[in-house]
């Protein structure tokens, strides 16, 4: 029926709208997190340049998210680097 | 006082408008030579921008002028075709002075 | 790949549009916000004096006024602001539980005497430079819509990049009264001729507040966030107030001191911590006028001893990266004559935001056809958004010059004045059909602007002005004839229902454009 489509197309835009937004943010604060984390330079040269490319990860991955037609592919991929980068930024603690 | 900057950019711009002959017409013979003179004045503009501003700042007051050097000549270029290239040698020469001023 | 970029570039445009022309137009203004200050304080002509004793007296004055307070920011004055300029934060509430105490906004003081500036109150170019990042809504909220916005813009000039088909092929190409077409070539004409601006303007814009849209690495990598800052600039907030009382030193020899230390550089800021305190310090910002970062050199000084205590390191690449992006972003080190040529880039990024919120009105208006109520709406929010917006701007202006010098409160009243007229007419638009609604507001934006320079004659009295207010007024007479033109342009066409309802020409979006500004 052509209102059950409407609202499935509905609620998979909101989906990707949300995975995009939000999760795109974890995403890109998660590598930057990370990358600021592992960059083998000077502590505090390690946290500037993770924290500049911070918002280039965030357009790479919310532009992706409207590029890539398959919905599950963008959500798995933004909340599946989302998890993994934040994650493994938590397992890692606090830089010595 | 950094206008040669603008006023090489605007040059180089109105040539390279020249070599396309789509906003106005120009003899195919012509076109290329407009390309290369164009771009040659996109170098001076940058050299300009180089001398005058040091090279830690060069880039980007040179990005700077350019730009708006390449607005003005949109716009004149949209109502005036003609009219809009036709400066482009007194302004070279203009703007060769003021470098060494 | 074009297809999504160009969806996307429509989307994020329109969500954004709207919020970012005006922090376009406003940050275009703030390229003059010391001139706009000093514009709304006509009877202010101070005596100017050297840094040292700029800083002598402005310390009195809080020694006075803010004694135990925890930290003291002083702006000295320099060629363009001309006033002194004075933050102070209050020490936190021993109480926990107490509310946090309202972040105080800045007092001017005339570096000769070391008192207010005795001269109308007003907030000056301040107001349209704190609007342009938070939007006049309440900490934190305005400072993420705007980050989002610029996040959004950021997004857009990728997609729109990415989705140009023939950017090279197009671009000396503007076709006026061609209604669409037209709108379609201003908007790439604007936004790719000044394409380095407007995408090193939106990055930079993001990082200004970087700390804190992305505080994460640094919660990664620092066990004590505070470190951090301490190891870029002294932030003397992390300094732990000794209890003693302690008497500061003479602050003119230390401004002295460093200033030969960097080899004439002026000191631009002096933040004091912990004033009161025998464990007080006294930071020195260097200028930054002369360079691209605006993160300058700043040296340490104990408050009491004036002893030399630390300069900040010498900065790395990513460090000096950021420093850097911050100062293309503020724009402080550029002469004159270039930040009139970054003025005009600002203008062109307002063109750019403008171009693209009619274009996307214009692209789904069927000729002849009733609109229906989405395009109505964008319709009627780009109306209030860019033909209003001016107006409001110029109310600002003339509230400053209507209202009583010694009125009360009047610094509130000339906000108010802003926002009332800006929404005000955004609301009386509705009342009118779209295409008269464009027309009759611009005309009174025109207006008002045009009433600015009259209104200064008039209230300021011709024997005040200098070059400085001719200039200021010239420009006021240049917004008010770009926006007439356009107005008229409008007006000329004959309404026809067969054809596409505006057709109108570039003069029009690049007047409208440069209008918004101060």
């Amino acid at each position: 029926m052509a209102s059950a489509q409407d609202a499935g197309r509905g609620w998979s835009m909101a989906g990707r709208c949300l995975t995009a937004l939000v999760g795109g943010y974890a995403a890109a604060a998660g590598l930057a997190t990370l990358l600021a984390r592992l960059l083998p330079v000077a502590r505090v040269e390690a946290t500037a340049w993770g924290m500049i490319l911070s918002f280039l990860f965030y357009a790479a991955f919310g532009l992706w998210a409207f590029h890539e037609p398959r919905l599950a592919r963008v959500a798995s991929v933004i909340w599946g680097s989302a998890i993994v980068t934040g994650g493994a930024a938590l397992l890692l603690g606090v830089r010595p | 006082m950094s206008l040669e900057v603008a006023l090489f950019g605007y040059a180089g711009f109105a040539n390279l408008a020249r070599g396309r002959g789509r906003e106005f017409r120009t003899a195919p013979a012509e076109r290329s030579r407009a390309r290369i003179i164009g771009w040659l004045l996109i170098l001076a503009s940058f050299l300009a921008a180089l001398l005058r501003f040091g090279p830690y700042q060069a880039v980007p007051a040179w990005l700077a002028w350019l730009s708006v050097s390449g607005v003005i000549l949109v716009l004149i270029l949209s109502r005036w075709p003609r009219l809009a290239a036709l400066p482009w040698m007194p302004m070279t020469a203009a703007a060769l002075v003021l470098c060494f001023l | 790949m074009r297809q999504s970029m160009a969806w996307i570039h429509g989307w994020l445009g329109l969500l954004a549009g709207w919020i970012l022309f005006a922090m376009f137009v406003t940050g275009t203004a703030s390229y003059f916000r010391p001139e706009i200050t000093r514009w709304m304080q006509p009877e202010y002509r101070p005596r100017p004096v050297g840094n040292a004793e700029a800083a002598r007296t402005a310390v009195a004055w809080l020694q006075k006024n803010a004694p135990h307070d925890e930290q003291w920011t002083i702006y000295l004055p320099n060629e363009r602001t001309l006033a002194t300029r004075v933050f102070t934060r209050a020490r936190p509430s021993p109480d926990p539980k107490a509310p946090r105490a309202p972040r105080r906004p800045e007092t001017r003081l005339d570096p000769a005497t070391g008192v207010p500036v005795e001269a109308r109150e007003t907030r000056g170019g301040e107001f349209f430079y704190r609007f342009h990042f938070q939007l006049q809504l309440p900490h934190p909220w305005g400072r993420w819509l705007a980050g989002l916005c610029a996040m959004f813009m950021l997004g857009a000039i990728l997609s729109g990049v990415i989705t140009h088909k023939r950017i090279f092929a197009d671009f000396f190409t503007l076709r006026w009264s061609k209604g669409r077409r037209s709108w379609l070539d201003a908007h790439n004409v604007s936004a790719v001729l000044a394409l380095p601006y407007h995408a090193m303007i939106t990055y930079t814009g993001l990082i200004t507040l970087v700390v804190m849209y992305t505080p994460w690495p640094i919660l990664a990598n620092y066990a004590q966030p505070a470190v951090f800052s301490a190891s870029l600039y002294a932030d003397t907030a992390s300094q732990k107030a000794s209890g003693q009382p302690g008497r500061l030193a003479d602050i003119g020899r230390l401004v002295e001191a460093a200033s030969a230390e960097w080899q004439g550089a002026r000191v631009s800021r002096v933040i004091i911590g912990n004033p009161d305190d025998a464990s007080s310090t006294v930071t020195l910002l260097r200028s930054s006028d002369d360079r691209l970062n605006a993160r300058s050199a700043s040296i340490t000084y104990a408050g009491v001893s004036g002893e030399r205590l630390s300069a900040s390191p010498a900065p790395g690449p990513a460090i000096e990266t950021a420093g850097v992006m911050l100062g293309l972003h503020l724009g402080w080190f550029a002469g004159p004559l270039l930040r009139w040529v970054c003025f005009l880039l600002g203008l062109t990024g307002c063109a750019m935001v403008a171009t693209g919120l009619v274009l996307w009105a214009v692209k789904r208006r069927k000729p002849g056809a009733k609109p229906f109520f989405g395009l109505s709406l964008v319709d009627r929010l780009n109306i209030g958004a860019i033909a209003c917006l001016p107006a409001g701007m110029a109310a600002f202006l003339l509230a400053n010059r209507l209202l009583p010098p010694m009125l009360a409160g009047r610094a509130d009243l000339e906000v108010s004045a802003m926002f009332w007229t800006w929404f005000g007419l955004a609301g009386l638009s509705l009342l009118r059909p779209a295409r008269r609604a464009w027309i009759e507001m611009l005309t009174l934006s025109a207006l008002l602007f045009a009433a600015i320079p009259m209104v200064d004659l008039v209230t300021i009295g011709g024997g005040a002005f200098d070059g400085f207010f001719l200039a200021f007024d010239g420009t006021m007479v240049l917004l008010a004839v770009v926006l007439g033109f356009a107005a008229w342009r409008l007006a000329r066409r004959p309404v026809d229902a067969a054809r596409p309802r505006r057709r109108v020409s570039l003069a029009v979006s690049e007047v409208r454009e440069a209008m918004d500004v101060a």
